[in-house]
Formats: structure tokens, sequence, C-alpha cells
């Protein structure tokens, strides 16, 4: 179960600034400027085990911050996140923690401990993620003779193996082929049948709606809407106007 | 705040296998594509003591017997801690992808890269010791207190590389700052003379430097094979306890910003 209560998260761009002159000039550049702005605002959001909720909402709302937030990537600038689960499993990016002088084998098994997982679990579950994954003959090959969406199929895999209890998937399908993404999709909605708690962004709705019994829309920082996903889809298209529906329909059927 | 030092050190263990698994990576990758390869890991130090020899007892004349036996303990020592200070400090910006992206303890990547200088220190003391045995017989009972006090070289140098590896991530003129300093370092360290060879006046840069110290008992055991006093080695130990403790607890402090700075 994740409870977030009030959680803020202020970012400040002043800190960006990485040599002497910058904030030497910066000093006396009197102007005034955004130098710190919140991402998120006041979020109260409470999560069950077991529940299956989509992230909606434009880009720049803040989707990706509180998935980081409730992984623990990022600490809450003001507020409390409670996330009780045993084995979480984000996929923030596909191939994150990937060697490209190291072999497909060897990434594979760096991959699932950095998740946090047990060396021992692996054994068992090593010819499933190679299978799944596709990467059959390349095993032992280093990755950087890898294409990019062999690298990305084998991220998936590793991750989706690990029997989460928590699993958290930040728009990491858009890569790879149609016919992966319907293999992903098939095995997300297989993980979750066993209990798996579910938290997807996604910018396809259909994806969201089909998966998800409930959506999140985050407009600016805040939660705009809460409930049935239906629902939430429905009034978040309403809210977009002209140019920018035309930009979700170019995104999605393309 | 006993408590965040606990939980801290047992949420590392959780994910003992990541470091375990992240330390052989990174040996197995740290010669990727140079021909020497391992050489290097020896080659290096070696060249290094090589001139430091030639310039101290033939050139500047050191006046010490058995040079050699005095140099080297101290430079290999010296190099171990600061090559790690020094990967530490760059350690956190290299590994942006990880932090941003992954969620587990990032001390794990300061204390890897302090354990892959640790392989080369071991591996080179052994040679050395190896190396007194054939040339500078006979070897003083002492030595066998070296595992000791490297043992409280590693806690210095953890808490000292954990500080740095923290403060790169807000200053990144840091890591460049640190091999000027350690440069100076290296002179006002008596690693190639003996500490009395300052005049009492100055020796105070070398006593509050903790490394010096610890240096210092190695010449002891080594060189002169006698044993060091225990109040030296009783403030050793309570410094690299210190340092240790509040390396973690300066990394625990200013971990919440490393996802959005580096």
């Amino acid at each position: 179960m994740i409870t977030c209560t009030n959680i803020s998260k202020k970012f400040r761009w002043y800190e960006r600034s990485d040599s002497l002159k910058t904030s030497f000039v910066k000093f006396f550049d009197k102007s005034k400027k955004i130098w710190e702005w919140y991402v998120l605002n006041d979020i109260n959001l409470k999560i069950n085990e077991g529940e299956k909720a989509g992230l909606i909402g434009k880009n720049g709302c803040g989707k990706s911050t509180l998935l980081r937030l409730i992984t623990g990537i990022y600490t809450p600038t003001s507020g409390k996140i409670i996330n009780n689960s045993k084995r979480m499993l984000a996929l923030i990016e596909l191939g994150v923690g990937f060697y490209k002088d190291l072999t497909g084998k060897e990434n594979i098994k760096l991959n699932w401990v950095f998740n946090g997982l047990p060396k021992s679990e692996l054994k068992n579950k090593f010819d499933e993620i190679v299978e799944f994954s596709g990467v059959g003959d390349f095993l032992n090959t280093p990755l950087k003779y890898y294409s990019s969406g062999m690298v990305s199929r084998l991220g998936f895999s590793v991750a989706i193996h690990a029997n989460p209890d928590l699993l958290i998937v930040d728009e990491v399908l858009v890569v790879g082929d149609t016919e992966f993404q319907k293999k992903c999709f098939d095995r997300i909605e297989e993980v979750c049948k066993s209990g798996t708690t579910l938290i997807l962004v996604s910018h396809n709705l259909s994806d969201i709606t089909k998966v998800c019994e409930r959506a999140i829309w985050l407009n600016e920082g805040s939660i705009q809407f809460d409930g049935k996903s239906s629902d939430a889809v429905k009034s978040y298209l309403n809210s977009l106007n002209q140019s920018e529906l035309i930009e979700y329909k170019m995104e999605n059927y393309a | 705040m006993i408590y965040t030092f606990t939980g801290q050190l047992s949420k590392i263990w959780k994910y003992r296998e990541l470091a375990s698994e992240l330390f052989w990576t990174y040996l197995k990758l740290r010669h990727v594509g140079s021909v020497l390869g391992f050489i290097w890991t020896l080659l290096n130090p070696i060249l290094y003591i090589l001139t430091y020899w030639i310039v101290f007892s033939l050139i500047i004349r050191m006046g010490l017997e058995n040079y050699p036996l005095f140099l080297i303990p101290g430079y290999l020592a010296w190099n171990f801690t600061f090559s790690a200070i020094v990967n530490s400090s760059e350690s956190i910006l290299q590994s942006k992808d990880l932090i941003t992206k992954i969620a587990f303890p990032n001390e794990i990547i300061v204390l890897t890269n302090v354990a892959v200088g640790l392989v080369d220190f071991v591996i080179s003391l052994i040679i050395f010791i190896i190396v007194i045995f054939i040339f500078y017989p006979p070897v003083s009972y002492y030595i066998t207190l070296v595992p000791v006090i490297l043992f409280l070289q590693i806690l210095l140098t953890v808490g000292v590389s954990m500080i740095v590896a923290c403060i790169s991530v807000y200053f990144k003129d840091v890591p460049k700052l640190i091999v000027v300093l350690g440069n100076i370092f290296f002179f006002l360290t008596p690693i190639f003379y003996p500490l009395d060879f300052i005049p009492s006046d100055f020796r105070i840069i070398a006593l509050i430097n903790p490394l010096a110290q610890i240096i210092n008992i190695y010449h002891d055991l080594i060189y002169y094979k006698e044993f060091p006093s225990i109040i030296l080695i009783i403030i050793t130990a309570t410094v690299s306890f210190t340092v240790f403790a509040i390396g973690f607890l300066v990394f625990n402090k200013l971990r919440f910003s490393f996802a959005e700075l580096s």
C-alpha cells in the first residue's frame, strides 16, 4: 500500500549552475526569473494493494516526478510517503544499469541485483528471461553490439520476471516494435492478475483504460481527477484544446 | 541519529549482492581496451616508486639506509587513499543515470569504488612484503600488525570518500580541487621523508593529518621495526572511526538531492 500525505516537490534552478562564473553572473542579475517552482503541490494519494492505477496528464505535469517520489529516487520537499511494498520494481527507463562492455548474460545478472533481488532466485528465472527477451544468440556478446530495441527488450524482460508486488512503469513501452509492445502489455496484465499493484504512466490513453481500473489525472502538479479510469480519460480528453487533441491523436495513431 | 546510521548500514547490507556484482563489474571493465590491462595496476606504482627512489636517494640524498623499505609502504598507502578519494569525487556524477533512474542505496557506488582501489593496494602490498622477505631480511614480527592499521586506513578512506563524493555533487569544482590539494598534501605528508625531518615548529601540519599518522605507523612497523606508541594508535583509531561515521551521516543528509543535481 502506498500512502502519500500532502506531498509537495520543489525544484530549484540555481542549484544547477555548475560554475563560479554563472553563479557570479546570477548574483548580480537582478531581473526576476523563476528560481524555484513546485512540480507537485499537496498531493494526497492512497493506492491499495493489488490496485491498478494509471497516471495521466500533459507533459511536465509531474507524473514522472511522482513516480520517482514513490520509488524513493526523489525525496519530497514536504509531506510524507509511506510505501510498504517488499518487492518494488520501477521501470523508469529501460536499459539503465546496463554496461555496454558486459555481455548480455552479465548484464542480466547485474540488473537483477540492481533491483535489490536475491541472486539465488535468478537461476530459475534465467532461461525465461532470455526467452522472453528474444536475445538468444547474442547472450554472450557485449551489449555494445546490440540494437537499442534489443537492449530495452532485455531490460523489460529482467524486470517483469522479478515477481514484484509493486510494478511501476513509466512510459517505457514506447520503444520497440508494436509486436513487442503487445507482448509486454500482455505480460504486464498477466503479472497484475497475480495481485501485483501497478502504477502505469502512458500517453496512450487506451492502454490506461485497458489495464487500469483507476486513473489519476495530474494537472500542473495537483490531482485534477481521481477515479474510474474511463471517467478520468474522458474528462482529460475534454480538457484538451483542439491542437493538443490533434497532437495526441498524431502520437497514438500515426 | 544512531538509529539512522544503523538503518543506513542495514539498507546497504540488504544490497550487498549488488555491491559485490558492481565490484566485479568495475574490476572487469577497468582495463577494457588497454593493451597492458591488469599490468597497469602494478606498473603505475612501480614507475613512480623508481622515480622517487632515484630522486631522493641519488640526487637529493635523504641519508636513510634501505630507502625503498621506507618509501614504498608510505607511497602505496598514500596512493590507495588518494586515488580512492579522487575516484569517489567523480563517482556520483558519473553514475548519474543509475542515481536518477534506479532506487538503490547510493553509498554502494562510493563503497565499490574504494573497494576496487583497495584490491590494487592489497596486491601491491603483498608483492612488497614478498620483496622485503627477499631483499631486506630480517623481518620483524610487527609486520603482522599491518592489517590492523590497514583496517583503520580503510575506515578513514571510506569516510573521506563519502564526504567528498557528496560535496562534488553540489560543487563540481571539488574533483579538480582534490587533485591539486592531493599534490600539495603529498609533499606535506611524511611519505618520502621521516616525520622528524620536519622542524618541530611546523610538525603540526603532519600531526593534524590523520593519513600522515597512519603512514607514520606503517613506517614504525615496517622500517623502524618497533612498536608505535599506543597513544598514537588510539588517537588514529578514534579519528578513523569518527571520520567513517561522519562520512555516512553526511552522505545520508545530502543524498536527498543527488537525483536532482547530478
